[in-house]
């Protein structure tokens, strides 16, 4: 075998030791890229991990604090949105909605089953790229359209009919690119509705056609609320990049409310490349908007919804406590509706997939028929079940909301506040300023600096 | 604010005097002569580059601007015929879905962005981005045009009396885009095709309603390479400048 010796000949038999550098799954990308000649594209959201919500904790009352009965004891969840300007503002039963998400992405039984359930639920839903379906709209009882920079299907009237108004200056998955429908899901219909070719690879422009910044996202929204008679809220969306100066500038050019997604944010298809390395984790972005919003005054007057990677009563108890006015749901949403989606597992595992995995949404092809264009996969997908699957996630998302706030003794789920946590990790505490668990106060740079000097003396910098 | 009663057979233009007016008492205004009171034509006096003026009214009437407006006029409009006698803002007609605007002036950038139908025309110059995301309907610019004219253009027509300026038609995906002056650069999968007896038809029909003294035989046209409908490994070039 070798005329190295016994050891060499070992070593040579033995598994190589894995590369930290190239991984499997480093070498797999390298492949598939020299095998498209292109990025590589898939849909969801990063699979990366991130600083999060679970990075906190609650610590609810013991004997320092009364806490209300878990299971009984009333707990207001009731959410307005739009009070600064709007003369006719959302009211939601609960600070959760529905994100947007565009028909296109999703099928039309999709959309409308978030609209019915939204509807059931008391709460608002969204639009997105391609229009106002009228079915979603007959769906909906709180409708908010969404002014995206391709304005596909923008149409004054549907603007009309919408409860609110959302700008869309950019999403958590991908900040500072645009959309993209690949050409399978742009089918007839879609084509049609957005005025493209059928099959196109649909990649839509980041830019408005008609503003570029600041200033004149200030007369843009002027505008709007002129065409709506100064009724409906106006909310700006961003994907969270540089965030307080985003906030701050989203503030002064007239939002009624600021709608931040953070990384985690999924979308129906992006180049992966930005999914996994462009953005600010979901909680992160929360602490830095809501110090804009405090620096300008505006907390509470410019409300804040806080999406991306949203799971659970937990990340909205935690989102809320550390700030935000609501949560946005998105990927939460689908995953309920894939609850049905057993009676198709083995399509989905030879696809490789488990349902509801967003890595194959851009593909069109969603066995369970939400995630797709084609009218015999999307004709499995049962309205009504579908809706119940929504309403009955968010139920329990608020009962687990709910459920936190009186653990912590809060009546009202907004009284929820950042002394009713502790961080579990060290750069939980450094971001959000919350205590390590532990500890009595918040690692920040200050509070660190602070302990330094309390324990080798004012003098030990200069000493050095 | 004054409430304003218009007769139903008016016998004459009513006027909206901005002077003294907001933007939103000036809107308030043109719709409640137009819409509720049924005038046929108003004339709006001293617009003084204001913006948003005449937004997302849908109604069939005449509406002129005696001056020069700001952003977004007649955004969204729907059915009206609109005519400014003056310059005007970025956006002059912005996701118009019916009616007429004309522009006796220059008009800024993002002109007729992103209309879905009816016709703009502009007597002088356009800024960048003219025709931008157009979903249909008819651009006809006198003048010369801005970079990147016609960036996305998905349907429609764009009619360019003057020059263009770099990037003309980028990434169009459909829509036809003619051309009488110099082109400083096509943009990405834009090229020139030749002109036919349709073009010719169809450039008589944009500029016989404006006294523009252009020809439809002076004309180019350009129009989408489609190599940028569906991504492609076999011409990489192209993407890298279009990624």
């Amino acid at each position: 075998m070798t005329t190295n010796g016994n050891g060499d000949a070992r070593a040579a038999a033995a598994r190589p030791r894995p590369s930290q550098i190239w991984s499997q799954q480093a070498v797999e990308d390298i492949w598939a890229k020299a095998t498209l000649g292109r990025y590589r594209i898939q849909g969801g959201a990063t699979r990366r991990r991130v600083p999060n919500f679970d990075d906190l904790t609650f610590v609810p009352c013991t004997l320092s604090r009364l806490p209300l009965e878990g299971y009984r004891e009333r707990c207001e969840t009731r959410t307005v949105l739009g009070t600064r300007y709007a003369s006719k503002p959302i009211v939601l039963d609960r600070p959760i909605t529905i994100a947007g998400m565009s028909y296109g992405a999703l099928s039309k039984t999709a959309k409308t089953a978030l609209g019915t359930a939204a509807t059931r639920l008391g709460i608002s839903t969204t639009t997105g790229d391609g229009g106002m379906l009228p079915e979603e709209r007959a769906a909906s009882h709180l409708l908010v359209y969404q002014v995206l920079p391709s304005r596909y299907g923008f149409d004054p009237d549907d603007l009309k009919a919408a409860d609110a108004i959302e700008v869309v200056v950019g999403q958590g998955a991908k900040p500072g690119t645009g959309g993209l429908l690949l050409g399978n899901k742009v089918s007839p219909v879609i084509a049609e509705q957005r005025t493209l070719p059928q099959g196109v690879d649909q990649r839509s422009p980041v830019r408005h056609p008609d503003f570029v910044g600041p200033d004149d996202l200030q007369i843009k929204i002027e505008e709007l609320r002129e065409a709506t008679n100064w009724e409906k809220p106006v909310y700006v969306k961003m994907g969270a990049s540089r965030v307080a100066d985003d906030v701050k500038l989203a503030v002064k050019a007239g939002a009624d409310v600021i709608v931040l997604d953070g990384l985690e944010g999924a979308t129906g298809a992006s180049p992966d490349i930005l999914l996994d390395h462009t953005a600010i984790p979901t909680m992160c972005a929360l602490v830095e908007a809501v110090q804009a919003l405090k620096d300008l005054r505006m907390l509470g007057e410019v409300q804040l919804i806080i999406s991306g990677g949203i799971k659970n009563g937990a990340d909205a108890a935690k989102a809320l406590a550390l700030g935000a006015d609501a949560v946005s749901i998105g990927t939460a949403a689908l995953l309920a509706m894939y609850a049905g989606a057993d009676a198709y597992l083995g399509e989905y595992h030879q696809l490789g997939v488990e349902p509801g995995d967003g890595t194959i949404w851009h593909t069109g092809h969603d066995p369970a028929g939400i995630a797709t264009q084609e009218p015999e996969l999307e004709a499995r997908l049962d309205l009504d079940s579908a809706a119940d699957h929504v309403f009955n996630f968010v139920s329990a998302m608020t009962m687990e909301l709910q459920m936190l706030a009186r653990a912590c003794g809060k009546a009202e789920v907004h009284d929820l506040e950042p002394e009713d946590m502790r961080a579990l990790t060290l750069e939980a505490s450094m971001i959000t300023g919350i205590p390590l668990a532990g500890m009595d106060t918040a690692l920040t740079p200050d509070a660190i600096a602070e302990r330094v000097v309390a324990l080798l003396g004012k003098d030990f910098l200069s000493r050095r | 604010m004054a409430q304003l009663t218009v007769p139903s057979d008016l016998g004459f233009s009513p006027v909206v005097d901005c002077s003294e007016l907001t933007t939103r008492e000036i809107n308030l205004a043109v719709r409640e002569l137009i819409e509720k009171a049924g005038a046929t034509e108003v004339v709006i006096r001293n617009p003084a580059a204001r913006h948003n003026l005449g937004v997302a009214i849908k109604a069939e009437a005449e509406l002129r601007f005696e001056g020069p407006v700001g952003w977004y006029a007649a955004g969204m409009n729907c059915g009206l015929s609109v005519t400014v006698r003056g310059n005007c803002g970025w956006g002059v007609a912005e996701c118009m879905m019916s009616g007429r605007v004309a522009v006796y002036g220059h008009a800024g950038s993002s002109t007729a962005a992103s209309i879905r139908g009816g016709s703009v025309y502009v007597d002088g110059d356009a800024g960048a981005r003219a025709g931008i995301a157009m979903k249909g309907g008819l651009l006809v610019v006198r003048g010369s045009v801005g970079y990147m004219t016609g960036f996305m253009m998905q349907r429609g027509t764009i009619v360019v009396g003057g020059d263009a300026a770099d990037g003309l038609g980028d990434s169009m995906y459909e829509g036809t885009i003619y051309i009488a002056g110099e082109i400083e650069s096509l943009g990405a999968d834009a090229v020139e095709k030749d002109l036919n007896d349709d073009d010719v038809a169809a450039l008589c029909a944009a500029l016989t309603p404006w006294d523009t003294g252009l020809e439809p035989k002076q004309f180019r046209k350009i129009e989408s390479g489609r190599k940028l409908w569906n991504f492609s490994a076999h011409e990489p070039e192209m993407w890298k400048v279009a990624l």
